[in-house]
């Protein structure tokens, strides 16, 4: 037989001990700490915030679901829309050339090619210029067919959302010596588009607020003597470039 | 209503006022807060303990006013519940070799004996210790019956049960806090 008290008796002789008694100042903070966090759980701009808390970590959620998949959406949209497409050529990284519709979507690397002056955006220019274009694009919204030849190297990115809006600057000075045209009756319509020189400065150097969506290359476009729509030879050029990247449309 | 004047208003009229009017919480506190205190301190053996959880036993009772139904039980027994709630489950989320160093602590600074009570009762530890290791609902039926100074009665109202029910928790109760402490009082001889 077990010789120690049974469990109940020990019990009760636990319930009949007093504990010390409880001394007024750790009444006191134990008073204190019970009625702050009263407070704090009667605090009306607590309890809105905490019920606030889940709208606002989802409203942000769903902002961020938003862009990624708008930005995955946008990307297969990523081409530029020919609004006018008297005189544009578009030249495919292949190598095929299509004459473009007005309408018609320029997907990434192809190389637009105007005869006269054209407006993009808000940039108009013309014979004896090209333009580069990267980053965002505009369409086209005008050519003024003429006899001289300019052409619009599009570059789209191929992901507008996570790679940085690029600029592209020519730093070559071209010089080109310009042979006149054998016959006036028939435009130049592709021109081989000369060495470039681009050097892509960091985003971090322009807010992309103020980026612009084209830059300008102050060039002479050489103009091909004959009416071929396909010349691929290149012009009589002499070029005195010190490029640094050499920079080429593709896909 | 000032804090003064409701002194003499009951239990039940309090808890529903001081849903809208916090100030009155403070009275249920001083009213009842030297009865949780001694029962969490005969459960933990520690002061300090003891003052922790007093705290957080009224924290909890400050929340859950909105739910408490003075028909179905009293404000005191529905309090000690919560109290017992609490012990069970800081011990629970102590491991046992901790729950073992704490009660050892503890038992360092013997509790004040009444006059009728014997000196420092044999294994008091390994009782407190026993009565920890019990599962929750066990261990607040104990708690309940034998040290927060409740009739059975009060104690079933406090669980919410019945009589009979509570008077069959108790049987079991007493019957897994026998053997937990035959096996602790087994090891440590």
């Amino acid at each position: 037989m077990n010789d120690r008290p049974d469990v109940l008796s020990r019990l009760e002789q636990l319930g009949r001990r007093q504990p010390s008694t409880l001394t007024e100042d750790r009444l006191a903070s134990i008073e204190l700490r019970v009625m702050t966090a009263t407070l704090q759980q009667t605090d009306p701009s607590r309890s809105w915030s905490r019920r606030a808390m889940p709208i606002v970590v989802s409203a942000a959620a769903a902002l961020v679901l938003f862009v990624v998949v708008f930005a995955a959406t946008d990307r297969s949209n990523g081409d530029v829309t020919v609004s006018s497409a008297d005189g544009v050529v578009l030249e495919f990284p292949d190598g095929s050339t299509v004459d473009a519709q007005s309408g018609d979507a320029v997907p990434e690397g192809v190389v637009i090619r105007v005869t006269g002056e054209v407006v993009v955006g808000s940039d108009r220019f013309g014979p004896g210029r090209y333009r580069v274009v990267a980053g965002d694009l505009e369409p086209i919204v005008s050519v003024d067919s003429s006899t001289s030849t300019s052409t619009v190297a599009v570059t789209v990115p191929t992901d507008t959302s996570s790679t940085p809006i690029r600029t592209t600057t020519t730093t070559t000075n071209v010089t080109t010596t310009t042979r006149p045209p054998t016959t006036t009756t028939a435009p130049t319509r592709i021109v081989r588009q000369p060495v470039r020189t681009t050097t892509t400065m960091p985003t971090s150097t322009m807010p992309t607020s103020t980026m612009p969506t084209t830059s300008v290359v102050d060039a002479t476009v050489p103009t091909r003597p004959t009416t071929t729509t396909t010349v691929q030879a290149r012009p009589t050029t002499t070029t005195s470039t010190t490029p640094t990247t050499t920079r080429r449309a593709g896909p | 209503v000032s804090v003064a004047s409701s002194e003499d208003l009951d239990d039940a009229t309090l808890a529903a006022r001081a849903v809208t009017e916090p100030e009155l919480f403070t009275v249920l506190f001083r009213r009842h807060v030297a009865d949780v205190h001694r029962l969490i301190r005969r459960r933990t053996g520690s002061d300090a303990l003891a003052d922790d959880l007093t705290a957080l036993t009224f924290e909890r009772c400050w929340s859950a006013l909105p739910r408490f139904e003075p028909t179905r039980s009293s404000l005191r027994p529905w309090l000690f519940r919560i109290a017992t709630h609490a012990v069970a489950s800081h011990y629970r989320s102590e491991g046992r070799r901790q729950r073992r160093e704490h009660l050892a602590a503890a038992r360092e600074v013997p509790m004040t004996v009444n006059e009728s009570t014997s000196s420092d009762p044999p294994g008091e530890w390994a009782l407190l210790v026993a009565l920890s290791m019990l599962g929750e609902r066990h261990q607040q039926v104990l708690s309940l019956r034998f040290l927060a100074d409740l009739t059975t009665d009060e104690a079933a109202e406090a669980m919410q049960v019945s009589r009979n029910h509570f008077a069959v928790l108790q049987y079991r109760a007493l019957t897994a806090l026998r053997h937990s402490l035959g096996q602790l009082e087994g090891e440590t001889t």
